[in-house]
């Protein structure tokens, strides 16, 4: 049975294809009618539609009469492409025996591809490269090739070409699928362990788990364990996506599908844990459970304080789904009750908030988003401070998170990326030319400085040419300061900042001129200060509206002028009042957004 | 019951610059169908009319039209509905578009009020804006209108102009009152979204000028007005005693009126309607069904109350609180209270008004009392 199935992923750069090649396979394979393609049918949420990139991993099953006269069962694992995700695609990797790499024939090998290469190679995979996009005028397939042997050093001469847009190479895909990436070999007389790689919510089933079957069979009325979280289930169904959910049997050792078994709580199915059969357990979980814990921190508030427990709800209904960021009521003095939230990265971060925004219709403040500090107080305890406003005001030392960069860039742009990485902090720790004209640096930066606008400015000053990955590394000490920032003489905790202590003075003066932008006019002047230690370091002020009248009403047209008014006054309703001030969403956001 | 007439006259020579009111340039042929339909709606909106105090042509142009058809109008309107002795009837005018015929037919028609759009006595500003006639044809045009018998002249100008500085609105004002009108209106330029200004604006060709000199605009022109003998008596509008526009006092004091045209707007029985605003559309409705309404809406007590709040501020006479229920006016007056602390608004003997700050910061205000009262 094993020696008829294959377990592949797909790694690929963002608009490398992924997403198209998976729907070519699909097609191909008979799954979906081409009348049943809605475009990119595994990335089904709309957001990963709407940007082009996958959030949550998917599994389809593919059935494939080979060249050689047999069939085939083909499990796609389609990963998420960001790196915020990096722990999800490396349990994604796990449960497969090989990869294709897809790399946009105009585009070559980029710093994500790179680093999922070398994460499914660490996985034992094989490796099946693909030169997408062979359509294009600018296509240059051998130069792509040379750079996968020469960056990753692996073997091109049978590289499949291919247009997934033009349906171009899909069988030899299929055909080299078969022949290079080995079937599973699990034992499958041996305890029930099957990886967790995915699990979601679905409001009739309960939680939806993804698995790979290593040893053993799971059947439905099995009472199955989850290992790391140490609970036992009754399996009510398992099955397959095929890629509608399919019920099946049971589901043996090399299969991929889905288990059903009554758990309410998706934060109860650890992605990376092992289910085991309870009544025979296996005596070892499989390798790589991590426990993954958030790394960027913000606040995020009801505008209007009535929203307070909608935010709750909401909140706790997206973590339903998604185990990954965690939150807990925290009180800010400027902005009422709220709630701290950790996200794994950035655009974790945006996705959540925008969730919120547009699923359950609330406006949020968010405030500038941080990394989690280790404090040193004076009696010598270890604090963990994820709010700019709760560093105390005396301590021994304090310490902050350090990632390693990794960025790959073409050789004419190196120069302005290692002073965008000087600037940003990071010391040098590699610097290696890929190919004649690509060069792999990686730098050791402080997580908290590659927040917010490293990445667009990694973009813009190599014209969109660099590309990046990072990993936590571990916390070292920093000379840290608060910098706080007062309206009208009044402190605004939601506007503190933890800032380097070098560039303290800069920033406070960049920010107050920040927020003398994005604060409109009000009835009366407003005085901005930043603060470091109760000095000030800077002052800016706003003057006094001066006008704010409306034009002649005509042809008595009443309903316009009111609509204007209700603008108006909907407007103001999103600004949150601070002591008399009223002060808009964008500036907690825009305290991050100062030159450096 | 008394109540006014707003008759719509879509056309223009040409589309100035900053406008996104309903006008479009003048072409013979669907003028001659507009106002056959235009004719049939004021027959067909005079049924339980109320007795009409003010009739206000307005546009677009309507000077640009024939004085014949100006005629055959207020002829039809006569005809269809009764209409007090000392009626406003006036007639909105580009300058550029009158002659001494014109003046005297709209005179000979019962028409007594003539509205001016000077916007500008310097020829660069209206060469900016994109109007068709020069300061001396603003000259020509206000004597023809004294001659053709004339006595209720208004000039409309406006402020803000992209590079405008505050001594030439000064200049412009200035020769305003030479003119010796008898009622000015003064608008600050507003850059509506969609108007070839507006894309000028985004695509950085012109700045607007900065709010502390729109407002020293605002605050000259009511000293040199107010100087000159005009009294204000709403944010925008300055007149001799006597001559206040009684047609746009009874907008802003929820009077009822009857609209007429295409995106007409009327106000009957606490409801507002709309015609459409698309003149072919609005044809086609006229000749195949009694009215060309698009919108409308019923304005509920809560509606109510906040028009008799954004529009009575607008007037310097206030808002008369004594004829609101006592919940209510309590209600106004502590949402107002920081805003008297701020001296934009006072009371006075039941009244509430916006102070001379509280006028060119209305809308600030308006917003404010409107958020307290929720």
């Amino acid at each position: 049975m094993q020696k008829r199935i294959r377990n592949f992923s797909i790694i690929a750069h963002i608009d490398h294809g992924k997403s198209t090649l998976a729907d070519r396979l699909l097609e191909y394979t008979g799954a979906l009618s081409t009348r049943e393609m809605t475009e990119q049918v595994l990335d089904s949420m709309d957001l990963e539609r709407e940007r082009g990139i996958t959030i949550k991993a998917h599994a389809v099953r593919l059935n494939y009469k080979a060249d050689d006269g047999n069939d085939y069962i083909l499990n796609l694992i389609d990963t998420p492409g960001h790196v915020d995700f990096s722990y999800e695609v490396s349990r994604s990797l796990a449960s497969c025996e090989g990869s294709l790499l897809v790399v946009d024939a105009t585009q070559g090998v980029e710093a994500q591809t790179l680093a999922n290469t070398y994460l499914a190679i660490e996985h034992d995979h094989e490796i099946v490269p693909v030169i997408n996009k062979i359509d294009l005028p600018a296509a240059d397939p051998a130069k792509v090739k040379t750079q996968i042997e020469e960056a990753i050093g692996i073997d091109c001469s049978e590289a499949v070409l291919a247009s997934a847009k033009e349906g171009i190479g899909t069988k030899d895909i299929l055909e080299a699928i078969i022949k290079n990436v080995p079937p599973p070999k699990g034992d499958e007389n041996a305890s029930l362990k099957a990886l967790v790689f995915d699990s979601w919510f679905d409001n009739y089933q309960g939680v939806v788990v993804l698995v790979r079957v290593f040893d053993g069979t799971i059947k439905p009325g099995m009472k199955m364990r989850l290992m790391a979280a140490d609970k036992s289930y009754e399996v009510t169904k398992v099955g397959i996506f095929s890629p509608k959910m399919t019920d099946t049997q049971s589901l043996s050792a090399g299969e991929v599908g889905y288990i059903i078994s009554g758990i309410k709580n998706v934060a109860d199915t650890k992605i990376g844990d092992t289910v085991t059969d309870a009544q025979r357990p296996a005596d070892k979980a499989l390798p790589g459970y991590k426990e993954i814990k958030p790394l960027v921190f913000c606040g995020m508030y009801p505008i209007e304080t009535h929203q307070y427990e909608d935010l709750k709800v909401a909140l706790d209904k997206l973590r339903l789904n998604d185990s990954s960021f965690n939150f807990e009521p925290e009180t800010s003095t400027a902005l009422g009750f709220g709630f701290r939230c950790g996200f794994l990265g950035l655009l974790h971060m945006e996705i959540i908030k925008e969730r919120l925004e547009r699923e359950f219709g609330l406006s949020l403040i968010s405030t500038a988003p941080t990394v989690i500090y280790r404090v040193t107080t004076e009696k010598g305890e270890i604090l963990y401070v994820d709010n700019p406003s709760s560093l105390p005001e005396k301590f021994l030392h304090i310490e902050e998170p350090y990632v390693k960069v990794t960025v790959f860039v073409p050789q004419e742009y190196i120069g302005q990326i290692l002073e965008l990485c000087q600037e940003k902090r990071g010391t040098q720790k590699d610097f290696n030319y890929i190919t004649t004209e690509r060069i792999m640096v990686s730098y050791e930066i402080p997580l908290n400085e590659i927040l917010w606008d490293f990445y667009d400015k990694l973009k813009s000053v190599s014209k969109g040419y660099a590309s990046m990955d990072y990993e936590f590394i571990g916390y070292q000490e920093s000379k840290l300061v608060k910098l706080d920032i007062m309206l009208n003489g009044e402190n605004v905790d939601a506007l503190s900042l933890i800032v380097h202590k070098d560039s303290a003075y800069y920033k406070g003066r960049q920010i107050a001129e920040k927020l003398r932008q994005v604060i409109p006019r009000q009835l009366f002047e407003i005085a901005i200060q930043a603060s470091i230690g109760g000095k000030i370091i800077a002052r800016e002020s706003i003057k006094a509206m001066r006008k704010n009248v409306l034009a002649k009403c005509y042809g008595g047209d009443i309903t316009r002028k009111r609509k204007l008014i209700e603008k108006q006054k909907e407007g103001k309703k999103r600004m949150k009042q601070i002591g008399r001030v009223e002060i808009p969403q964008e500036a907690f956001l825009s305290v991050l957004k100062v030159k450096e | 019951m008394t109540g006014s007439l707003y008759i719509h006259i879509p056309f223009c020579l040409s589309k100035c610059n900053y406008c996104d009111f309903n006008s479009i340039p003048f072409k013979q042929q669907l003028a001659d169908r507009y106002i056959h339909a235009l004719i049939t709606e004021i027959k067909n909106q005079s049924k339980d009319a109320p007795l009409i105090n003010t009739v206000y042509i307005g546009g677009g142009t309507p000077t640009i039209l024939d004085p014949s058809q100006i005629q055959k109008i207020i002829q039809k309107i006569r005809q269809n509905y009764n209409i007090s002795d000392d009626a406003e009837i006036s007639i909105e005018a580009n300058p550029g578009t009158l002659d001494r015929t014109k003046l005297e037919s709209f005179i000979i028609s019962g028409i007594n009020r003539i509205s001016i759009g000077a916007q500008s006595f310097i020829d660069d500003e209206l060469a900016f804006m994109g109007r068709r006639h020069t300061a001396l044809i603003i000259d020509i045009s206000v004597s023809y209108a004294r001659e053709a018998g004339f006595t209720n002249i208004s000039l409309d100008l406006i402020y803000g102009l992209p590079k405008q500085k505050v001594q030439q609105w000064k200049d412009n004002i200035a020769k305003a009152i030479l003119l010796k009108p008898d009622h000015i209106s003064t608008y600050e330029l507003t850059v509506e979204n969609g108007t070839p200004l507006a894309h000028d604006i985004i695509n950085g060709k012109y700045t607007m000028p900065d709010e502390d000199d729109i407002s020293e605009m605002y605050y000259c022109g009511i000293d040199a007005l107010s100087a000159a003998g005009y009294i204000q008596y709403e944010i925008s509008n300055f007149a001799k005693p006597g001559y206040e526009c009684r047609h746009n006092i009874n907008y802003w004091n929820r009077g009822e009126y009857i609209g007429v045209g295409s995106g007409a707007h009327s106000f009957c029985s606490g409801v507002r309607r709309s015609n459409t605003r698309d003149i072919k559309k609005y044809c086609e409705l006229i000749e195949t069904s009694s009215d060309a309404y698009e919108d409308q809406e019923i304005i509920d007590e809560k509606g109510a109350l906040k028009e008799i709040i954004f529009l009575g501020l607008r007037k310097c006479e206030g808002i008369d609180l004594s004829v609101l229920p006592n919940e209510v006016s309590e209600k106004i007056k502590k949402a107002a209270s920081d805003l008297v602390r701020s001296s934009l608004v006072c009371f006075e003997d039941e009244r509430m008004k916006l102070t001379q700050k509280g006028f060119i910061l209305s809308s600030e205000v308006i917003v404010r009392v409107l958020s307290g009262i929720e």
